[in-house]
């Protein structure tokens, strides 16, 4: 009989802008308090999956730590946002095939005390492909969407008021959110009101780097019915990566991986965006989020400013998206606290931010040439 | 760890390797070049070691210098090493004139920041790099100004 998996327990540390701690002590809390929330011990834990950009801590250091003989399983991803959904397939598929009982995911980082992009220790040689970058003074990635917000602009005549309106709404949910980083409301005049980083954004169109990590616990749906929590189960994956990445040489940048990956996840899974009750979309940029809801289908393309402005992506409207608030209100741990909103909305644990009675959810990550979503469902 | 331009850095430098060295041989002539396709005839960039499209042998060869904004941004926060005196400035994704195709990211130079735009004709100056010996290109601003979206290529009408 085919296995089929289930997430069963989530956990997390603070989201701070100074964790005084490291990633390693982080990863540890964070898994310690999701096998708590599934009901698990540690010793039940055979597999771990991870990923980071060189400023993490691996797999097997956090089993160590814990206290583990070892892994039967793990998997220590590099990559950014782009693989934070990938990471959650990946478990999901260990578990299936037998490689391993129970899969911790986790995500640990300090991005706001620990290296920060725009910081250096020492003067940059720059090799690869940044060579034709960075003496520029053109390598952050922020740099990267402001063109591709820029061309989406001239394209569909989209606005500062339609970034802002991303902005607006997504913080708004935050406030809500008792783990959020930012929590005041914020209006569309202190929006404009703020300064640029790289126009067309501003510093409220970028995420909120955060110290903290977050995890969750894979393991069978058969052995989930015996745990304390409502399992939510994987419908379907797809990822992309275009151009290898090198977001510059991307063919249009009014669309993003999302509009290779959307058509093919409604296909797989034989959902449409209007099955779904909410969304946790990757935000890494107001931008992101811009494109990817029209890549997705919750709107047409250019229509996303009015369609976040006139109420359709939060309470009451069409979709919930980004009830915590995202990246840019709950904090930036690198898009895997969407997939711990997704699981608390599912079980209906979301508390005064519960959206109704959720059935269905797409979680997607990364942002322009390379990225992947799912839809999870209840059980 | 100090933030960037907080000190007396200098801008970043290219490493170059095998393949890239002669882009910037071509820099220090004073010549703007990229890959090209010895069998097929495809420009390639950035670098590879055999053309993507045909697996065949790249060569370096001389672009006219002029080419099209794709898109640009302004940079205000300070996130390079040795660029904090030119703040804001303007980088631009210019294309080519003789390949669609191919985005090169350089400062726009000698405008305000407020004067780029999408579809704006530009022409490369080859300038020294402050820091070391390489010359890097970057873009002016074409007197006849803004040309149609139809030379630029790529991108679908909204």
């Amino acid at each position: 009989m085919k296995r089929e998996a289930a997430i069963v327990g989530i956990g997390r540390t603070a989201y701070s802008r100074n964790s005084g701690k490291t990633t390693l002590a982080m990863a540890v809390e964070a898994t310690r308090n999701a096998l708590a929330d599934a009901g698990l011990s540690l010793n039940d834990v055979d597999g771990m999956v991870a990923f980071s950009t060189g400023d993490s801590v691996s797999t097997g250091a956090v089993g160590y730590a814990l206290g583990l003989d070892g892994l039967y399983f793990q998997s220590d991803v590099a990559g950014g946002g782009n693989v934070a959904a990938l990471v959650m397939s990946q478990a999901f598929m260990a578990v299936e095939s037998g490689n391993c009982d129970v899969a911790v995911v986790y995500r640990s980082l300090n991005s706001c005390s620990g290296h920060r992009f725009g910081t250096f220790a020492g003067p940059i040689q720059a090799g690869g492909d940044s060579q034709f970058s960075a003496p520029h003074g053109y390598m952050v990635p922020g740099q990267w969407f402001a063109m591709w917000a820029r061309r989406h602009m001239h394209t569909y005549g989209t606005s500062h008021d339609d970034f802002g309106a991303i902005a607006v709404t997504y913080r708004n949910h935050a406030v809500n959110n008792s783990h959020a980083m930012a929590r005041s409301p914020l209006t569309l005049e202190e929006y404009h009101d703020s300064r640029w980083i790289m126009e067309p954004f501003h510093i409220y169109d970028c995420a909120l780097e955060a110290d903290g990590a977050c995890a969750l616990v894979v393991t069978t749906r058969e052995r989930a019915r015996d745990l304390k929590h409502r399992p939510v189960r994987l419908l379907g994956h797809v990822g992309y990566t275009g151009k290898a990445g090198l977001n510059d040489q991307w063919d249009d940048m009014t669309c993003m991986y999302s509009a290779f990956v959307a058509p093919r996840l409604w296909d797989r899974t034989g959902l449409a965006p209007s099955d779904m009750d909410f969304a946790c979309l990757y935000d890494c940029f107001t931008y992101t989020a811009l494109a990817t809801t029209e890549d997705f289908g919750f709107c047409e393309k250019g229509e996303a400013g009015s369609f976040y402005r006139s109420g359709r992506a939060t309470y009451g409207g069409d979709i919930v998206i980004n009830p915590h608030g995202g990246l840019l209100s709950e904090g930036y741990i690198h898009g895997l606290n969407h997939h711990v909103e997704a699981v608390l909305q599912l079980r209906g644990d979301a508390g005064v931010r519960q959206v109704e009675e959720p059935e269905l959810c797409l979680v997607s990550a990364g942002a322009a040439a390379y990225g992947s979503a799912l839809v999870y469902a209840g059980d | 760890m100090s933030r960037a331009g907080s000190s007396e850095m200098p801008p970043p430098q290219p490493a170059p390797d095998s393949h890239s060295k002669p882009y910037w041989e071509h820099l220090a002539r004073g010549e703007l070049a990229i890959q090209r396709c010895q069998a097929c005839r495809e420009w390639q960039f950035p670098v590879l070691e055999f053309c993507r499209r045909c697996g065949g042998a790249l060569g370096y060869e001389k672009l006219c210098g002029e080419g099209t904004i794709y898109s640009y941004l302004v940079q205000h926060h300070n996130v390079a090493p040795g660029f904090d005196a030119l703040r804001p400035y303007a980088i631009a994704l210019v294309t080519p004139d003789e390949a669609a195709h191919v985005r090169l990211a350089a400062r726009i130079v000698e405008a305000a920041p407020d004067e780029v735009r999408i579809g704006q004709r530009v022409r490369v100056e080859i300038v020294d790099l402050a820091g070391g010996d390489y010359k890097l290109p970057v873009f002016a601003l074409l007197a006849d100004g803004a040309s149609s979206d139809a030379v630029q290529g790529g991108d679908p009408p909204g």
